[in-house]
């Protein structure tokens, strides 16, 4: 059996490439800042990014540290059924892309989500649409920042507390300095680093090990991995759609793209976005499956994908493998911090507490904002609460509830928003009772289901018709 | 149960296509460079 500590870095090396990579994110951020003037060049780029950085920043944050860890973690766990389950998240950038392009035809001045759920909705379906972006949000941040705190320890030793808190800080500074620019820019180089250090990493395990002898293996040993009729597997794939569904039509993260895109590029830049990361998932999680071949069985499923890379390339393999998830990570937790803020900003302390403010202390509260989520994330992580998986399957139950009430609020006149609250709420609390009652892998699917079945009531009685021009709401 | 031809075209069609990913993207930023459309 191998340990962590068998192909572990050097902990200095891990810390002078967190200290290098930090010093060139920050740079980059500080140097791309200097063209933000206003709060719309701070928040949304000028609104005016072209395509090529529009599909990798799209390509780029969908691939987190969820698909580096997590895709191997539930290919080792639930076999090909993981990792086919997790491509199939690609469907929610795939079919974002017409919903970007009527998100702003519909707002072409919007700023966020909440602005959509407040303008055709009301106040309460807002509240209950507040609620579940908080804790995803916030849910995904700490399952981020817990991510590097894990990698790094795994892979030099590091303390979880010292790599936790360095990639945070990173990741804060950049953000802090470029905004949405910055995001958006150094999501296209990290983009690049994540891709071409995944298919080397796979290109080095098939040359080394080869296909037919880690199929044999698991054939023999491990043929449950191989089994295309494993319940929980299946089941797990249609949870993973309607998460992943839930995840990017309801957060900020990708409405805050979709505004920011110039012109007609967010449905071609979705749409690509998703077709490249389509096959990432399983390239990873194919990773994972030579584990037993190699006799690794690593203490946590979430750190079989690093363990296996490290084992076949040694030292380079760490370091790849270091740099791929950091990439990762940083692409994602960034992303996750702009919009975020971006949320708090304008729909809480803009559109509640200050409608006023000037242009220079919104983009003030704005920076605020961004640094107190590094703060309230970073004390979250903490205490290492759960595992990368079972935070994010959590997460599924609230964000599968706001697909149905987001599609029929971009489309369909007759959702009101009562029933719009009322699917979202009701959705949230079906996905945790199943959550807890039967399992993380149906979570999502019971929650969207829920929410589906109140949508389509209140599409029948519903006898009032919502009015398109009252989403066009000047900044 | 997957069998290793299925195995093997799975794995191997989804590490050609994530390779393919890096060259599109330099493709479309070069492209957009020129057209001076990058933002």
């Amino acid at each position: 059996m191998n340990k962590a500590t068998d192909f572990a870095l050097d902990s200095t090396l891990g810390l002078s490439l967190v200290a290098i990579f930090g010093v060139l994110w920050i740079a980059f951020g500080w140097y791309l800042g200097r063209k933000n003037k206003s709060h719309e060049d701070f928040a949304l780029a000028g609104r005016n990014v072209g395509f090529a950085l529009a599909a990798a920043t799209a390509m780029a944050t969908w691939v987190t540290s969820n698909t580096t860890l997590v895709a191997p973690q539930l290919t080792y766990q639930l076999g090909v059924w993981g990792m086919v389950g997790y491509s199939f998240a690609a469907l929610g950038l795939i079919l974002f892309a017409p919903l970007a392009a009527r998100i702003k035809h519909l707002m072409p001045h919007g700023y966020t989500s909440g602005d959509f759920i407040r303008l055709r909705f009301g106040r309460a379906a807002w509240w209950v649409f507040m609620v579940i972006s908080v804790v995803y949000a916030m849910g995904w941040l700490v399952s981020l920042g817990m991510a590097g705190g894990i990698l790094l320890q795994a892979l030099s030793g590091l303390d979880y507390h010292i790599g936790m808190s360095a990639i945070l800080l990173i990741c804060v500074g950049y953000t802090l300095f470029g905004g949405l620019r910055a995001v958006i820019a150094t999501d296209f180089i990290q983009a690049l680093i994540i891709i071409v250090g995944v298919v080397g990493i796979a290109w080095f395990l098939i040359d080394t090990v080869s296909l037919e002898t880690i199929h044999t293996e698991l054939s023999t040993d491990h043929p449950q991995l191989l089994d295309l009729l494993f319940p929980a597997a299946v089941m797990f794939l249609f949870n993973n759609i309607f998460f992943g569904l839930g995840e990017i039509f309801h957060s900020n993260v990708w409405w805050s793209r979709a505004l920011a895109f110039k012109g007609k590029v967010a449905f071609k830049a979705f749409m690509l976005g998703g077709l490249l990361w389509l096959p990432i998932p399983i390239v990873t999680g194919f990773i994972a499956l030579a584990a037993p071949q190699l006799g690794i069985f690593p203490p946590t499923a979430d750190m079989v994908g690093p363990m296996v890379a490290a084992e076949v390339l040694g030292k380079v393999g760490a370091i790849v493998v270091f740099i791929v998830v950091f990439s990762a990570l940083a692409s994602s937790l960034d992303s996750l911090l702009a919009a975020t803020s971006d949320l708090v900003t304008r729909d809480f302390y803009h559109k509640k507490l200050r409608p006023a403010a000037s242009d220079q202390q919104l983009l003030r509260v704005n920076r605020y904002c961004i640094a107190g989520l590094g703060v309230l994330t970073w004390l979250l992580c903490l205490p290492q609460i759960a595992t990368l998986g079972a935070l994010l399957n959590f997460a599924g139950a609230f964000v599968a509830s706001t697909i149905f009430p987001i599609v029929f609020g971009l489309y369909q006149r007759r959702l009101t928003g009562g029933y719009a609250a009322l699917a979202m709420g009701a959705g949230t609390f079906a996905g945790l009772v199943s959550y807890f009652a039967i399992g993380f892998y149906v979570a999502a699917l019971v929650s969207c289901v829920v929410s589906a079945l109140i949508c389509a009531v209140g599409l029948w009685r519903s006898r009032t018709l919502f009015n398109w021009q009252d989403m066009q709401e000047r900044a | 149960m997957l069998g290793l031809t299925g195995f093997s075209v799975l794995v191997t069609v989804c590490l050609i296509l994530t390779a393919l990913a890096p060259v599109v993207l330099l493709g479309l930023w070069l492209k957009d460079l020129i057209s001076k459309q990058l933002w």
